[in-house]
């Protein structure tokens, strides 16, 4: 395995809140490793992406969050080449196809995003606490319809800032934003998440 | 990074709300802050909205991938090309270059146009304008050709179409391996028949399907002796694979391993230090950039001649084709612009939903 690789490319943004991130040049090698082909180098891709993904498209109300899931990553196998760039700028590019994806399929569908298909949260909890279990629920059911009932720009932006994990700047590249749009938009739909959820500052 | 309490309170409104929020996203909201209830709820999302994937899957996605990428990589190359635009006929005075470049153009508009129909897929609008090069001798037309259509299909989710496209195009050639692929590609359009009862089955033998059609592209011509077996037994291996449930952890993986001598890819096992000029991190992008120089074998690929492939010969898929020949060699004498080009693709990527944002500007939305 070859470890000395070209000089580290500086950041385009520091993620502030993801793990802080010492492993810039094992980007940087695992880059170069998927796109000789490794697979490796894809499996750590698919490993550290792949639940954000699905879950960011189901949360947008994708009808086969799966299947979208397994083209968007199909699409990057064959894209690769084509990126070049840090680990922020990955993330940010996977979410691009995700994303383009996820509007493909809607426009294919031709209907708008309607329930959401979400994994069953207390999956098969082998008779753990019920009252807590069915807090979760709850709080999954009612979480799921205030989403729904936030504005498309709203519902985009925070499903990649929550799910996705993306930093603000990210997000902005994603949705072809500004930041300051971002903001805005988080702003309103957060304020929208806590009237909807009836959650006043102090819960739990 | 983090804030000071006492420090938010010296900022205006807006800006505070939005420092809560970040904290908030990072995991540690302002306690009591007007966030501080929906902490719990960024959590639970987090934590239950996002299905870690199985290891079986991450095993089989890594091996798809890593059969994509290599064929990808073996087949990339510049579908249009834009001769560069700086021709202002009426002010330039030297008419003839002028002259000259338009006919560039002219020609390779054509040229594009053979290309951009070369990578439709059955089903594409472009598909029978394809099929009509084909006829006149432009692009090969070759059983290898219908294999990449397939590939694409397969990844488009269209399985069985897929095989039954992959199957037509071999059972027209002669030769052992091409006999041992059709065997196997019927045996798993059989097995394909019965997993596709869910989306997630589904979407795992669409995977496979890919896989498959990958490894045969990949290996087919090599029917002799020793190797024929090897290609036979892969084949088979992977059409067995389609019919299994959704664990493909156990099985053997004869697309990590191609028979020798294949002549497309030097890169079997490819490791990190592999990829050579190939690996896109210098200026511009490397990989599609040894492609169009027409003579770029930068990426050693295609150093097995095509003596090689006995049973479907089809060299012109390769970089030499007489496709690109116009177009490639024209705007070789300038890779600057083109390397910048957002043209620069890789192949089969002329269906609607196919995009290949440009990774440096992922924020560019070309298709909103």
């Amino acid at each position: 395995m070859e470890s000395a690789g070209p000089p580290i490319q500086k950041p385009m943004s520091s993620p502030s809140h993801r793990i802080a991130n010492p492993r810039d040049h094992d980007f940087e090698t695992r880059l170069r490793a998927a796109k000789g082909g490794a697979e490796w180098a894809w499996a750590e891709i698919y490993r550290d992406l792949a639940g954000t993904v699905t879950g960011y498209l189901a949360n947008r109300g994708a009808a086969e969050p799966d299947d979208l899931t397994s083209e968007t990553f199909l699409q990057i196998a064959r894209n690769i080449a084509t990126f070049n760039g840090d680990e922020s700028a990955f993330r940010s590019w996977v979410f691009v196809i995700a994303h383009r994806r996820l509007i493909d399929s809607r426009r294919a569908r031709q209907r708008r995003p309607e329930t959401v298909t979400l994994p069953d949260p207390t999956g098969g909890g082998a008779g753990g606490d019920v009252e807590e279990e069915a807090l979760d629920r709850l709080t999954t059911v009612e979480l799921q319809a205030a989403f729904e009932k936030l504005s498309e720009s709203q519902s985009d932006v925070l499903g990649l800032r929550i799910i996705a994990q993306l930093t603000l700047e990210e997000t902005a590249s994603v949705l072809g934003k500004r930041v300051g749009a971002v903001k805005a938009a988080q702003r309103r739909g957060l304020l929208a998440l806590t009237n909807h959820l009836d959650i006043d500052g102090v819960t739990r | 990074m983090r804030f000071p309490g006492d420090y938010l309170g010296e900022m205006p409104t807006k800006e505070l709300f939005d420092r809560e929020i970040e904290l908030l996203f990072a995991g540690t909201p302002v306690e009591g802050g007007r966030l501080s209830g929906l902490a719990p709820v960024v959590e639970v999302i987090r934590g239950q909205w996002t299905p870690a994937p199985s290891e079986s899957e991450i095993v089989h996605f890594a091996r798809s991938a890593a059969s994509v990428v290599k064929t990808t990589q073996s087949r990339a190359r510049v579908v249009t090309t834009v001769p560069p635009r700086r021709l202002s006929p009426r002010l330039d005075p030297t008419w003839r270059l002028a002259t000259v470049a338009l006919a560039v153009l002219l020609m390779s508009g054509t040229a594009g146009m053979a290309m951009a129909a070369d990578s439709a897929v059955p089903g594409d609008a472009l598909y029978g304008v394809d099929l009509a090069f084909e006829r006149v001798g432009i692009g090969s037309g070759s059983a290898e050709e219908r294999l990449e259509e397939a590939i694409v299909m397969a990844a488009q989710s269209r399985s069985s179409e897929a095989l039954a496209h992959a199957i037509d195009a071999l059972s027209k050639q002669t030769g052992d391996s091409s006999v041992m692929a059709v065997n196997a590609l019927t045996t798993a359009s059989e097995n394909l028949v019965d997993t596709q009862d869910t989306a997630e089955a589904a979407a795992a033998a669409s995977l496979r399907v890919t896989a498959l059609l990958t490894y045969i592209a990949d290996n087919i011509g090599i029917d002799v002796g020793r190797d024929g077996r090897e290609f036979g037994q892969g084949v088979a291996e992977l059409a067995r694979d389609i019919g299994k449930g959704d664990d493909p952890t156990g099985a053997p993986n004869p697309a990590v391993a191609p028979a020798p001598g294949q002549g497309q890819s030097n890169n079997p096992g490819a490791g990190p230090g592999n990829d050579g000029s190939n690996d896109g991190t210098g200026p511009g992008n490397g990989n599609s950039n040894g492609n169009s120089n027409g003579d770029g074998n930068e990426n050693g690929q295609d150093n097995g001649p095509p003596v090689e492939s006995p049973s479907v010969t089809a060299p012109s898929q390769d970089n030499g084709s007489p496709v690109e020949s116009p177009s490639v060699t024209a705007p070789s004498q300038d890779n600057g612009p083109l390397v910048e080009s957002p043209t620069v693709t890789t192949p089969r990527s002329g269906t609607n939903t196919e995009d290949s944002p440009a990774a440096t500007a992922p924020g560019k939305k070309d298709k909103p």
